[in-house]
């Protein structure tokens, strides 16, 4: 037995009371020892952002997706029908929601609310994605980008 | 502002999908709304309490003391008011901003059938929320 060989075998004779004092196992011996195997770490589900979430929801129930645009337009009944003309109001009117938009003029969500916002000096192409999207002339399309980008900026 | 659905609401949303698939529209879409415009919940709020779960004649320190930790959990009762409400209660912590969050965050914890569920203290919906709540603090 070399110098390592008889090390470890010393240190099992030490270590193995303790294995089995600390697992409860009678089996375990010097020339038979515990044997760890590592435990995989338990997975807790974490919460979902809500864009994630309905999108995991359309996939599974595709009845889902007209559904939520018949609850826009429910929201823009029930909680924007005194508020002055918008393009949030507009979008919810023709039953869409901010994600659902950017779908439809190919963008990003963060995009559309930047918009709604008057964040963004919107183009000529933009003021065309956005009309086409929701149903109106172009000029309309203008006043309600215009106003909202005057608000923010005064 | 931040608009998350915590696992256990989740649950509950997809269990509702299964039956009235019109009234999860109407929930979703209000939601995204909440989300895209934050004085949307302050109206909403406006209208609605704070959730109390003490029974009154059965108060102990523990209840006390979790009353007093579910100070952010909010329902939305403009629902309840409405004939054409969404028939939930949806339950939903709120997290101000701070050193460790950069904006709001707004978390659903539960969304249940209102002829189920009546904010009865120890109904296990109860539990589960004010659990829910206090291992996101």
């Amino acid at each position: 037995m070399n110098q390592i060989t008889q090390s470890l075998s010393e240190l099992s004779l030490t270590t193995t009371p303790f294995f089995n004092k600390l697992f409860g196992s009678t089996a375990a011996t010097s020339s038979n020892p515990v044997k760890i195997t590592r435990a995989e770490p338990i997975k807790k589900a974490k919460s979902l952002p809500l864009d994630q979430f309905i999108a995991s929801l359309c996939a599974d129930d595709p009845r889902l997706d007209a559904a939520i645009s018949e609850g826009s337009r429910w929201v823009a009944q029930s909680f924007y029908a005194e508020a002055p003309a918008s393009i949030r109001k507009r979008r919810l009117e023709t039953g869409m929601t901010q994600t659902q938009l950017a779908i439809a003029m190919d963008t990003s969500q963060s995009y559309i609310a930047k918009l709604e916002r008057g964040e963004i000096n919107a183009g000529m192409d933009v003021i065309g994605r956005l009309a086409k999207a929701l149903s109106m002339k172009p000029e309309d399309a203008f006043i309600l980008l215009f106003a909202e980008y005057e608000k923010k900026h005064d | 502002m931040d608009l998350t659905i915590h696992p256990h609401a989740a649950d509950d949303i997809r269990s509702l999908l299964k039956q009235d698939v019109n009234g999860v529209g109407k929930l979703l879409a209000l939601l995204s709304e909440i989300q895209s415009d934050p004085d949307l919940i302050d109206r909403l709020n406006q209208q609605g309490d704070v959730v109390e779960f003490e029974s009154g004649e059965k108060i102990n320190a523990l209840r006390v003391q979790s009353v007093k930790r579910i100070a952010d959990i909010w329902r939305l009762k403009a629902w309840e008011s409405n004939s054409h409400s969404i028939p939930y209660r949806l339950l939903y912590g709120y997290f101000q901003a701070g050193q460790f969050r950069k904006i709001p965050l707004v978390e659903i914890l539960a969304a249940v059938a209102r002829k189920t569920y009546n904010y009865e203290p120890d109904h296990p919906i109860t539990l589960r929320v004010i659990a829910d709540y206090n291992a996101l603090l």
